[in-house]
């Protein structure tokens, strides 16, 4: 008996419970909500049709590295990124600091803040990510740390101004 | 300075991807789009020689061989379609600028594809007419639905430009016209598809290409391939490629249905045989007023 029931009912659902992280990894990786929300759309229309081989299988690791692909896709298309500002050296009102370190990630080489992201915000394994990314293991380990440590700036003096300010 | 760790990271991208606006879109907005590419991706395959609309090798085939009628077609249904719409939008002058005359050397195998000037709307009026005219009297008795997946606001057979042309990505935007409906009567539901595309390769390609195909010398000299599938639970798909100057046409007919709980890739026997003959799909796919170039 074929009949037209919903065939859409567990994409819905996870569309609903997923979208909201996906929109956050994707914000992560781009630096805006305008594009991140572009990405988020096209990864789960890419997803749609796919969905019933995905859905068998590991359906986060299929969206994390639609989404990933998207977005560096979306960097070779618009090469000249935003030349932000240097980072200030003072103390700044908290509200600022997530500027601050948004700044900082958008600072760092695409494919290198895919890694801090992916391993930070993610937290997925060194393996995991260089498997999402088909990078070797030891490439994750030292972007991550290069990342980490241009994060990890801009967070000292975000952190404990007062350290930072005469 | 103050050494971060791990966890202060963490927090942080959290607290900072954190502050979500509104989403823009919803989810129907996603499925609808999603549903478009999963149809320009069927014909796609259908340009490339694969088989549209129709299961392929190691596609499931759900059902019992003759599996009795009825079938339940949800959505809307139409006893007839009318053409005049469509005819007179390809009567009246195009109201889209032509296409600059233009031939692309495909990276695959150097094949000097020409492109269609008729614009793509136009195109696709004069490819409804066309089918919404001739293939209803074929089909006494048959209701016509949509595909699932297709607009709400969609017409069963007719014409879309799957793919439109785009001189900047030339290589993938070859244009790409199909159209499709199910069919039911009392013996059950089928599937017709028909497509048109600028030639890609040489017959003598399409042909080897297409193994197992019969060929056939058409009207006019055209390449008639023909390719006869029949599956172990009853599916059996009838497809027809005409190949004739710059232009290819594809016909299919078959007796399964796509699943929709399953995306349209496991198919069911709808109806003990395929709603048209061969003959028949030779004839609608043969005629010469498809062409992409009029």
């Amino acid at each position: 008996m074929w009949t037209v029931a919903d065939p859409d009912a567990d994409f819905a659902a996870y569309f609903a419970g997923r979208v909201s992280a996906v929109r956050r990894l994707a914000f992560a990786l781009c630096g805006d909500w305008h594009t991140a929300d572009d990405l988020v759309q096209l990864t789960f229309v890419k997803l749609y049709p796919r969905w019933s081989r995905v859905r068998g299988g590991q359906i986060d690791a299929y969206v994390r590295r639609a989404l990933v692909n998207n977005f560096l896709s979306h960097v070779r298309k618009h090469r000249r990124e935003t030349v932000m500002a240097e980072v200030p050296d003072a103390a700044v009102p908290e509200t600022e600091r997530h500027d601050d370190l948004g700044q900082a990630l958008r600072r760092l080489p695409p494919q290198q803040r895919a890694v801090v992201v992916l391993r930070h915000l993610e937290d997925l394994s060194v393996a995991e990510v260089a498997e999402l990314l088909q990078l070797a293991e030891g490439t994750v380990k030292s972007q991550s740390a290069r990342g980490l440590a241009a994060l990890r700036a801009v967070m000292s003096h975000t952190v404990t101004p007062r350290e930072t300010r005469p | 300075m103050t050494e971060s760790t791990d966890t202060d990271i963490r927090d942080a991208l959290l607290a900072y991807t954190g502050d979500e606006p509104p989403l823009p879109f919803g989810y129907e907005q996603v499925v609808t789009a999603g549903r478009r590419v999963r149809r320009r991706r069927r014909a796609a395959a259908a340009a490339a020689g694969s088989l549209v609309f129709v299961a392929v090798a190691g596609v499931a085939v759900t059902g019992l061989p003759h599996d009795p009628a009825p079938f339940a077609v949800g959505g809307p249904s139409w006893p007839a379609l009318d053409p005049a719409p469509f005819c007179a939008a390809a009567a009246a002058p195009p109201s889209t600028p032509a296409i600059a005359p233009t031939t692309v050397v495909r990276d695959l195998n150097d094949y000097r594809v020409r492109i269609p000037v008729e614009p793509a709307d136009h195109a696709a009026a004069r490819l409804s007419c066309r089918l919404a005219t001739v293939v209803p009297p074929l089909l006494p008795g048959f209701r016509f639905h949509l595909i699932p997946g297709a607009p709400e606001d969609g017409l069963p057979l007719r014409v879309e430009p799957a793919q439109v042309f785009d001189p900047a990505q030339p290589q993938t935007t070859l244009p790409v016209f199909s159209a499709g409906a199910l069919v039911s009567d009392d013996e059950g539901v089928g599937e017709i598809g028909f497509g048109a595309w600028p030639a890609g390769e040489t017959v003598a390609e399409a042909t080897a290409n297409c193994a197992g195909c019969e060929v056939r010398t058409g009207p006019d000299g055209a390449t008639v391939l023909i390719d006869v599938m029949t599956g172990d639970a009853g599916l059996r798909t009838v497809n027809v490629w005409v190949h004739r100057a710059d232009t290819v046409t594809f016909a299919t007919t078959s007796n399964a249905v796509p699943d929709p709980a399953t995306d349209a890739d496991r198919q069911e026997v709808g109806r003990p045989d395929p709603p048209l003959t061969l003959d028949q799909l030779v004839r609608l796919a043969a005629a010469p007023e498809l062409t992409l170039f009029p």
